[in-house]
């Protein structure tokens, strides 16, 4: 159990001491603020955005996109590089198992995300309670966004970080690289509505709309909100199988 | 007894390359020298005894245990410098050491000290791994390989692209930790660093095993047959190839000096001199199979 | 012709093998897809342009190719190198695009298919030059491709920013967006031009030192 510990803790040191770590971070909180700050010209362009639910809301729709994508790539190759630097070998001449070794880097790689993600919320809201002209009582930032951290960043986490770690040792990193394309295109290209959203959306599906709701459309899609959960819970584990299953992976015992 | 055991090793790639063929050795306590050519099946060799590569026939036995059935047993016992390795630049020194530490079950941050110390690095802990020189990186290599005080030390090609003066801080490293009844495995291309160290060694050759043995016993094969000529232009040189082994050839302003094996005495004037390891190693692997 | 062959050889037959897995992938759409969907213009405007900024990424590597430092040591010009790498993959991605547009014409016949070579090459030329920009600058795997990913992410979801003036004429995807001017050729040829304003800007710097 300690060596899985001490994978986990250095898998996650490693990345948070990445320099493009904090550049996505401060691209994306930069990005959402851009679009959805409260000053006066947004708050007389954007109908909800005194609502601190709806800042996060909006916030999981625009830069969170962007956050993922960055993360997405940040992860991809914490496999393959183990590979290219001999670290593997040395590794695997040590009494270490696959499971610890396999689960050490998945499990570091979605705390990491999940570290990110939430502090990509948590520096928008902040700033959002900082910066709105109304009284604002604190729990009505932190009640949406503590809804936020286990509804939408921790299925998302999982799923940005297991495709991300898992596929790359799998697959050639640059197909999944053209794949994750299409997905996030598709993603950047669903406008938002109130009506049921597509599964496969990461950050702006159906989980979303249990943050906030448009006063007019106050019905929930509970099929939406399992597919979308099903799809980002479900691909990120299913992508994991196939690590545990290649034997290539790890030295015959 | 003997600390390492390998028994009519073999082992074939994908491709149908050979890179062992039926090898069997033991190794004792002390420093043991594994030479050969690139290619030659070193890294093969070493990577199925550290249980990375699993070889298509033979057994292995490390410290009595059988590397097949108890391969976690031999991995707790051993300490492992791969040929290329890159580490994780953005840890610190420290940190890397005691990443490998924790990952071989040493949870006290005194014994990652200690490896820092035995390799002169404790100074440079904190420093990031991206910051350091070749030798540096090296130093940190065989840090983590001695990490935890392992029982056997292997240790692929550690000194290939160090400056002399990191070579020899590198053996001055060996021969303290083997002082303490270790076995050290050292793959080298580099003839000094196992004329130094070792007390017996194997050679490969395509695969094979050449010889293992000691050193002094691979010395005394050639011992009363390394002859130095001097001769004036090449095509002498010519004539003295097809009748010895030769080991090397001194361009000089007048005339050339030649080292050579002289094994059947073709030439009887010519000055005798003692007999190096470098002298029997040129010679096995220039040449005849009944060296 | 020759260092064309070689850079074709360094590509190796793995993004020939993906750009083939696209057009199949894009030509089961085509079949499929409904009408809702306009292929062409997200197809092609968007997510192709992108694709040929990642594999000028990914395969087109030049500070964070192993083998920088000699080639930049011993050859006799930096930015040829870097020209002959770029367009190379380029080209390639290129050619699978045209194909795959022709079989997307053929199928749905959206958009003729002249019209679609140029809704690419803009957005495609741009995502790709910043590429080459970034290649020139990290020397780490991966790097160009995440920082143009970002951008073009970023473009993407930042359609509402067409609200300010002259930001039409910039804007990478105008046509996906909806054109409601009308001026999407010349928004194809202000990119452009900034393009080629880049491009210059590399050749004034990489021309004249090799490193």
């Amino acid at each position: 159990m300690r060596k899985l510990l001490s994978v986990i803790y250095y898998e996650y040191v490693m990345q948070l001491k990445r320099i493009a770590t904090w550049g996505v971070l401060a691209a994306s909180v930069v990005i959402t603020l851009l679009d959805g700050f409260p000053s006066e010209k947004n708050l007389a362009r954007i109908e909800f955005l005194l609502q601190p639910s709806y800042f996060i809301y909006r916030s999981l729709s625009f830069g969170a996109l962007i956050a993922t994508f960055g993360l997405m790539f940040l992860l991809s190759n914490r496999m393959a590089i183990d590979h290219k630097t001999g670290m593997k070998q040395l590794i695997m001449a040590s009494p270490i198992t696959k499971l610890q070794y396999i689960f050490g880097k998945l499990l570091g790689g979605f705390i990491y995300t999940y570290t990110v993600f939430s502090l990509f919320l948590a520096l928008n809201t902040l700033v959002f309670y900082v910066s709105v002209p109304i009284d604002i009582a604190l729990t009505d930032c932190l009640v949406p966004f503590s809804k936020a951290l286990i509804i939408n960043v921790l299925p998302v986490s999982i799923f940005i970080s297991f495709i991300s770690v898992a596929l790359p040792a799998i697959v050639d990193v640059r197909l999944f690289y053209v794949l994750a394309s299409v997905l996030f295109i598709l993603n950047a290209a669903s406008p938002d509505s109130a009506d049921k959203m597509p599964f496969y959306l990461i950050t702006s599906g159906d989980l979303k709309k249990l943050i906030w709701q448009h006063p007019k459309f106050p019905y929930i899609n509970t099929d939406g909100i399992q597919a979308n959960l099903l799809f980002l819970i479900g691909c990120g584990l299913i992508s994991a199988v196939p690590l545990f299953l290649r034997r290539k992976l790890w030295r015959n015992d | 007894m003997y600390n390492i055991e390998l028994r009519n090793i073999s082992k074939c790639y994908k491709n149908g390359v050979v890179a062992l063929d039926n090898i069997s050795f033991n190794v004792k306590n002390g420093v043991f020298g594994l030479l050969g050519h690139n290619g030659a099946g070193k890294t093969t060799l070493l990577k199925a005894l550290v249980t990375v590569l699993k070889p298509d026939s033979g057994s292995i036995k490390v410290c009595g245990y059988d590397l097949k059935s108890q391969g976690d047993e031999v991995r707790k016992r051993i300490g492992y410098l791969p040929q290329e390795l890159s580490m994780y630049p953005s840890l610190s020194v420290f940190d890397f050491v005691n990443y490998m530490a924790q990952i071989k079950g040493v949870y006290d941050k005194n014994q990652v000290n200690i490896a820092l110390q035995q390799v002169e690095m404790l100074e440079f802990s904190k420093r990031k791994i991206g910051q350091l020189s070749g030798g540096m990186k090296r130093r940190v290599g065989i840090a983590q390989a001695l990490v935890g005080n392992p029982e056997i030390l292997v240790l692929d090609e550690p000194t290939s692209g160090l400056d002399p003066e990191e070579r020899v801080r590198f053996r001055g490293i060996l021969s303290r930790f083997a002082k303490d009844d270790k076995t050290i495995i050292l793959s080298t291309h580099i003839i000094e660093d196992v004329y130094q160290v070792c007390e017996e060694l194997a050679v490969l050759r395509k695969g094979r095993l050449f010889y293992a043995g000691a050193s002094a016993d691979l010395i005394n094969h050639v011992e009363g047959k390394i002859k130095v000529i001097k001769i004036d232009n090449e095509n002498q040189l010519f004539d003295i190839q097809k009748q010895a082994v030769v080991i090397s050839t001194t361009y000089a302003s007048k005339g050339l000096t030649v080292r050579i094996v002289d094994k059947n005495m073709n030439f009887p004037g010519a000055e005798s001199v003692s007999a190096t390891l470098e002298d029997a190693y040129v010679y096995c692997m220039g040449g005849k199979n009944d060296a | 012709m020759k260092q064309i062959k070689s850079e074709l050889m360094i590509l190796g037959i793995n993004p020939i093998l993906i750009l083939a897995f696209l057009v199949v992938v894009f030509t089961l759409i085509a079949i499929f897809a409904g009408e809702m969907l306009n292929l062409s213009l997200i197809g092609f405007e968007v997510i192709f342009p992108f694709i040929a900024a990642i594999f000028i990424g990914e395969w087109g590597k030049i500070k964070a190719d192993d083998n920088y430092d000699m080639i930049a040591a011993q050859g006799k010009s930096l930015i040829s190198w870097v020209l002959y790498r770029s367009v190379t993959v380029f080209a390639t991605v290129t050619f699978f695009v045209v194909l795959c547009m022709a079989i997307v014409f053929h199928i749905r016949s959206e958009i003729p298919l002249q019209e679609m070579i140029l809704i690419y090459l803009s957005p495609a030329f741009m995502l790709s030059t910043l590429t080459v920009l970034c290649n020139l600058i990290f020397t780490h795997e991966h790097v160009s491709t995440l920082v143009c990913g970002m951008i073009w992410l970023l473009a993407m979801l930042s359609k509402s920013m067409l609200r300010y003036p002259m930001t039409e004429y910039i804007y990478l995807f105008i046509r996906y967006s909806g054109d409601r001017n009308g001026i999407w050729l010349i928004n194809k040829s202000v990119i452009i031009a900034i393009c080629a304003v880049i491009w210059t800007g590399i050749c004034l710097v990489y021309g004249k030192k090799n490193r």
